[in-house]
């Protein structure tokens, strides 16, 4: 029994790897022309207070793909290695929540920097 | 009637273990999972440092100041160097990723089938066909290891 089939589920995989590819690019490429400047605390924050739609919407984007993607990942990779009887339900219980409490996390604090900086 | 008990047969491993294809494919979960756990820890942290919502100087310089460690070399931090490794290996997963999506999910550079004649065996998979996708994906890493190199280390 399952909510979504393994080969939806594999669509799923391989059309959010191809977002990725692009959506990872383009953050990383915000670290141009130097890493170190890149991540001081003006430099992290100019974007947002600018009002950069591409930097919120790609973090926002990278935030749910990436997790999706990693998540979907790790469970096929646990369940080729765990073959006991309740191993999918306990690994799809346990990744879930993770994603899920990661997800919110990560939506709490970019959302409310968007609010704190542009006000 | 008594219940059927199944026996789960545990895949033979060694039979993953040969070629470059097969090592290609367990590199990709590998890294795949060192990348799931960083991606983890990376969102844990910068909300931390962004005081979940609230951001200030002093948390973020604080927290980032944390997790990016001591000076190696000029103003080349211990967090620096693994970033660096940390997005070569998320480049080389997204080069490899997309080549095994080309392969496996359209089935480009895969050979066209032949017609099975008797006496003749099933004539095996070309490799040669396929290695020009690997070509692609190493010129790829490349470019993104120099420039990845410059913004790290040089710039």
């Amino acid at each position: 029994m399952g909510m979504v089939s393994a080969s939806t589920l594999r669509k799923i995989q391989y059309l959010l790897g191809i977002v990725l590819v692009v959506v990872l690019g383009i953050h990383l490429a915000f670290r141009w022309p130097s890493y170190e400047e890149s991540i001081t605390y003006t430099a992290a924050i100019s974007h947002i207070q600018a009002w950069d739609f591409l930097y919120a919407a790609v973090l926002y984007i990278l935030l749910y793909a990436a997790l999706t993607h990693g998540l979907i990942g790790f469970r096929t990779l646990l369940l080729e290695l765990w073959h006991w009887r309740y191993a999918r339900v306990t690994v799809d219980v346990v990744l879930i929540i993770i994603g899920v409490a990661v997800a919110i996390v990560g939506t709490i604090a970019l959302t409310g920097t968007i609010l704190a900086l542009i006000h | 009637m008594a219940k059927q008990e199944v026996k789960r047969v545990p895949p033979k491993w060694s039979l993953w273990f040969k070629g470059l294809d097969e090592w290609l494919l367990i590199f990709q979960k590998v890294s795949g999972a060192i990348l799931v756990l960083y991606l983890i820890g990376h969102t844990l942290v910068i909300s931390a440092a962004l005081n979940l919502g609230h951001p200030t100087p002093l948390t973020w310089n604080t927290i980032i100041g944390m997790v990016e460690g001591p000076v190696v070399y000029g103003h080349v931090h211990v967090g620096t160097i693994i970033e660096y490794l940390i997005a070569l290996l998320a480049a080389v997963h997204g080069a490899n990723g997309i080549r095994l999506i080309l392969t496996q999910y359209f089935g480009i550079a895969l050979p066209r089938p032949e017609r099975h004649t008797f006496p003749r065996a099933v004539p095996s998979v070309k490799k040669a066909g396929q290695s020009w996708l690997k070509y692609i994906a190493v010129i790829v890493v490349l470019i993104f290891l120099i420039l990845a190199t410059l913004v790290a280390f040089v710039w």
